[in-house]
């Protein structure tokens, strides 16, 4: 009993230490309570209340609009992207067109080359023979 | 014994909060906009939110209610959790600050002040409780609390469960309105003279980044409860030669290692039912 006395005053003088601590100048930090509302803005006359509400309201009003702008901003930007894919697709699919369309040229040329080679060496043997008949 | 719980019920802190820039209106040449409030270091942070916010109202973007549910506190850079009582949060921010306790020749010309901040965002932080439904939701939780600490105390929680709807209310009102006489009255109600356990939480501070570590005691020791002491429950989880270098914080002083545990319950315990131990290992 008189060592559980003993240390409740052990304790009872530490804590009146730690308030001695926490306690100083404790004028100067307003008591709050749980829904504390009634000393709100007691400076503060009605109409500059009504002022301050509407401009709050405004103030309200414009960040919902800067919020929708910068969300139709996002949506543009994803539209760029999406045209920029597509852009850099199709020039992708231009280029290979155009190669396989220089190929096909190319392979065209060069049988209306052999068509023409033909052609004239049966002319020549033609000539040849009319010659020989002669 | 009263006079010890009623400096514990009566203990308050000098908080300096610094409001976050994007709840209100930007002030001239961008200078914080502070509130200096007296808090009780036995109740939830988050009880006094609406009446903080009810003090800077005109100074507020949004209104109250569209912002109450996205705002947080933070000191040092770490989240406050609310659901941890003021005093627990302080001894696990500052116990391991060297001028914790104070010297001697400062008391005069120094101010204890805690400076903290309201922080204000979509993204809250991940360890934070989101409060969505305001002091009922408070209310439920602490409750819950009790609950808990009523099932270690006697076994179950029906003492709690059973209390008469006037007496939870009134329980609850003893925390909202500082009473300490109906608190205490309803208390002994749930709390036997011989617990079976003690419901202790120890919050454990290794390192000034790692906070918010808790160990769960053992509950297993029903005999021993009464005559159980802090060393003895340090010996539980540390190496015995490193204990007596561990500094135990309750209720913002450092306590003995011999003092028993049920005592320290009976005074010390905080206004949840439970017993917030905060160990600092010290490093020094």
């Amino acid at each position: 009993m008189q060592q559980k006395d003993s240390e409740l005053a052990v304790l009872a003088e530490k804590l009146t230490e730690r308030d001695a601590k926490h306690n100083q100048y404790a004028e100067l930090f307003e008591v709050i309570k749980p829904n504390d509302i009634i000393h709100g803005g007691e400076s503060i006359d009605k109409e500059n209340v009504t002022i301050i509400d509407t401009l709050k309201s405004e103030n309200n009003d414009k960040e919902h609009n800067i919020e929708d702008l910068k969300e139709r901003i996002e949506v543009m930007t994803k539209n760029v992207e999406r045209l920029n894919d597509e852009l850099i697709s199709t020039n992708i699919e231009n280029n290979v067109l155009q190669d396989k369309f220089d190929n096909l040229n190319e392979e065209y040329n060069k049988l209306v080359q052999r068509w023409l080679r033909k052609v004239q060496k049966e002319a020549d043997e033609m000539n040849e023979n009319v010659e020989n008949l002669k | 014994m009263d006079q010890v719980r009623r400096k514990v019920w009566n203990g308050a802190l000098n908080i300096q909060i610094e409001i976050d820039k994007s709840l209100i209106i930007a002030k001239p040449e961008d200078k914080s906009l502070l509130i200096n409030v007296r808090i009780p270091m036995d109740s939830y942070m988050s009880l006094y939110t609406d009446t903080i916010l009810n003090r800077i109202k005109h100074f507020l973007r949004r209104d109250i209610v569209e912002v109450i549910t996205y705002v947080w506190y933070e000191a040092n850079d770490h989240v406050l959790l609310w659901n941890l009582p003021v005093g627990t949060l302080y001894d696990i921010i500052k116990g391991c600050e060297k001028d914790y306790l104070g010297t001697e020749d400062e008391r005069d010309s120094y101010i204890k002040v805690w400076k903290i901040k309201m922080r204000y965002g979509a993204d809250l932080p991940a360890n934070h409780i989101p409060i969505i439904n305001g002091l009922k939701q408070i209310q439920a939780y602490w409750m819950h609390q009790w609950k808990q600490a009523s099932f270690l105390l006697n076994g179950s929680s029906k003492r709690v469960m059973s209390l008469h709807m006037n007496d939870t209310q009134l329980f609850w009102d003893s925390v909202i309105n500082r009473s300490l006489e109906l608190f205490e009255g309803i208390r002994s109600k749930i709390i036997d003279k011989v617990p079976r356990n003690i419901p202790i939480i120890i919050h454990e501070i290794e390192q000034p980044d790692r906070l918010y570590s808790s160990k769960d005691s053992n509950p297993d020791k029903a005999d021993t409860v009464m005559t159980n002491t802090i060393g003895n429950l340090l010996a539980e989880y540390y190496d015995a030669n490193s204990i007596c270098d561990i500094k135990v914080l309750c209720q913002g002083i450092v306590v003995p290692h011999d003092l028993s545990l049920s005592l320290l319950y009976s005074v010390m315990s905080s206004f949840d039912g439970f017993l917030h131990i905060v160990i600092i290992l010290r490093t020094d």
